[in-house]
């Protein structure tokens, strides 16, 4: 097995009285693509919200590159080469589409990498070129859900976690924007870390899977074996 | 035309200008508030002591330094800047979880702390401005303008040209107006949202500054409750134009000096303050996101 980038151990979160989080143990491989699946409110976006420093767990530990990051302020975290895009887009929707991936790649001063990775979100994203000098706000949906990963790319992560790319966008751009996501996945070799409730979507390119209810891991496997577990189909993907 | 006629348009040129002029003033410290408001959604009603420290490093340094106004004006800036920064650090910082209306109150208890601390090492009798560039007066017919009001006009409209660059233009700018938007955003990006808030209040607290002094040119006076009036009527003009709103802040108190102007000139300046308050009672009820502010309703 390769090295692991991240891994949560014992991760509890809570919201005031609300055990949000308990215990969650996750492991990501550097190289892979894994995926939380999960109902509404079981926790998923808490575990990577809680990753990227937005919210302090109460107790357990989260260890990226053999570094505890579980106090690190989120801009350190990013520094650190674990970015995010989150749940609801939050594009930047008064600034340009290239002034938002440029805020991606805020901490950066390497200009002709970053003017690369430009390119490659350009070419992965073509939309996203054409619309480039277009207030984020304008966009529709699912293109505010490419711009948000581009931008997430524009800070040259090693781990990448994405809160949902899926919700509430159109099948097509469904389809392109999880062909992306192998695509950066392969030809870049990041690693991802991907919350879906898109199921189906998710586990086919996954190489292995968590299934979070109520704040508890309670299946784990590869993305195959998950596709194919009884409990998976009946609860997650209507069968 | 008759000489009556003459007289009136007269008048009304005398007002429009002592109104621009005050309301250049209120757009200043109005952009403090509304920038404070836009990043935190604090309303920071200790935003007017600013002012009134700012007036004062510009009484010290030219009264005691001996300072040209040209370094005075920069120096009242930066202190009062710095003043604000300490504030946030302090006060706001910590309570930053706890809730709107704990931060409201904070701040009325803060500002009361600058005005009464004031009193107590300052004295509570007001102090005269030195006179610190020549006075001329211009005058157009019967209309008249000193080269102070030319002053106030001119610094004003070049404070909110860097203002409208650093916003607009620069990258802290640019990481000011995506941590406005939403905190976590722009801490994913690698914005440590912490030192943008800080530097919103020191920019808000350096414009403040400079209108305190040029306020304490313009009537040559300064005393340490000078902060309550102009921080309330900042407010209004804030709230005027629409609160979290830049170009909002500048016509909200440019209309709001211009309003108070006329006034004072055509009916009685007593009630000045009576209609200023009106306006806000107005505004609230009739058009809440003020003249350019956006609709947003609030998440639940």
């Amino acid at each position: 097995m390769s090295e692991t980038l991240l891994s949560t151990k014992d991760l509890n979160v809570h919201y005031g009285a609300i055990h949000a989080i308990k215990g969650i143990d996750i492991e990501v491989h550097k190289g892979e693509i894994v995926t939380i699946l999960g109902c509404n409110g079981a926790g998923k976006s808490t575990t990577l919200r809680t990753i990227s420093g937005l919210i302090r767990p109460s107790s357990g530990s989260i260890t990226y590159k053999d570094q505890n990051i579980e106090k690190t302020p989120p801009h350190d975290i990013v520094a650190m080469g674990l970015a995010q895009s989150p749940e609801g887009r939050l594009v930047f929707p008064d600034l340009t589409v290239m002034e938002n991936l440029e805020m991606g790649a805020f901490l950066r001063k390497d200009k002709p990498e970053i003017k690369r990775d430009l390119e490659f979100v350009y070419g992965l994203f073509p939309k996203m070129k054409d619309r480039s000098k277009q207030l984020a706000g304008t966009l529709s949906g699912g293109e505010q859900q490419m711009l948000a990963i581009g931008r997430a790319l524009m800070s040259a992560p090693d781990l990448l976690l994405l809160d949902e790319p899926s919700l509430g966008i159109a099948p097509i751009l469904v389809q392109a924007i999880f062909k992306a996501i192998v695509e950066v996945n392969k030809t870049q070799g990041k690693t991802i870390l991907l919350v879906e409730q898109n199921a189906f979507a998710a586990l086919k390119i996954a190489d292995r899977g968590y299934v979070l209810e109520t704040g508890m891991v309670t299946i784990t496997g590869t993305g195959h074996d998950l596709l194919s577990n009884e409990e998976v189909k009946n609860a997650y993907l209507g069968h | 035309m008759n000489e009556e006629m003459m007289f009136m348009l007269y008048d009304t040129a005398q007002f429009l200008i002592n109104g621009l002029v005050q309301g250049s003033i209120y757009a200043l410290v109005a952009l403090g508030y509304t920038m404070v408001y836009g990043i935190i959604k604090l309303i920071n009603f200790a935003h007017g002591e600013f002012y009134m420290i700012g007036a004062f490093i510009g009484y010290f340094t030219i009264t005691y330094f001996h300072f040209p106004l040209i370094l005075a004006l920069p120096v009242a800036m930066l202190l009062s800047g710095f003043a604000a920064v300490i504030v946030e650090k302090l006060v706001y910082k910590p309570i930053r979880h706890a809730g709107r209306v704990a931060a409201l109150i904070t701040a009325l208890g803060v500002s009361l702390f600058f005005q009464y601390a004031g009193q107590n090492i300052l004295g509570a009798d007001p102090k005269a401005f030195p006179q610190a560039m020549p006075e001329l007066t211009f005058e157009f017919g019967e209309v008249y303008i000193t080269t102070t009001q030319i002053m106030i006009m001119v610094s004003t409209f070049v404070l909110m040209v860097l203002l409208w660059w650093l916003v607009g233009h620069t990258k802290i700018g640019k990481a000011m107006r995506a941590t406005s938007f939403n905190k976590d955003a722009a801490a994913l990006m690698g914005i440590n949202t912490d030192r943008i808030i800080s530097f919103t209040f020191f920019v808000g607290a350096m414009l403040a500054g400079a209108a305190g002094v040029l306020v304490g040119m313009y009537y040559n006076t300064v005393e340490p409750m000078m902060g309550l009036i102009p921080g309330l009527k900042a407010f209004v003009a804030a709230v005027l134009g629409g609160i979290g709103s830049i170009p909002g802040a500048v016509i909200g108190g440019l209309v709001l000096g211009v309003v108070e102007n006329l006034v004072v000139g055509f009916w009685e300046s007593t009630y000045r303050d009576a209609v200023s308050f009106s306006i806000l009672i107005f505004i609230l009820l009739v058009k809440p996101a003020g003249l350019l502010g956006k609709n947003i309703r609030e998440k639940v």
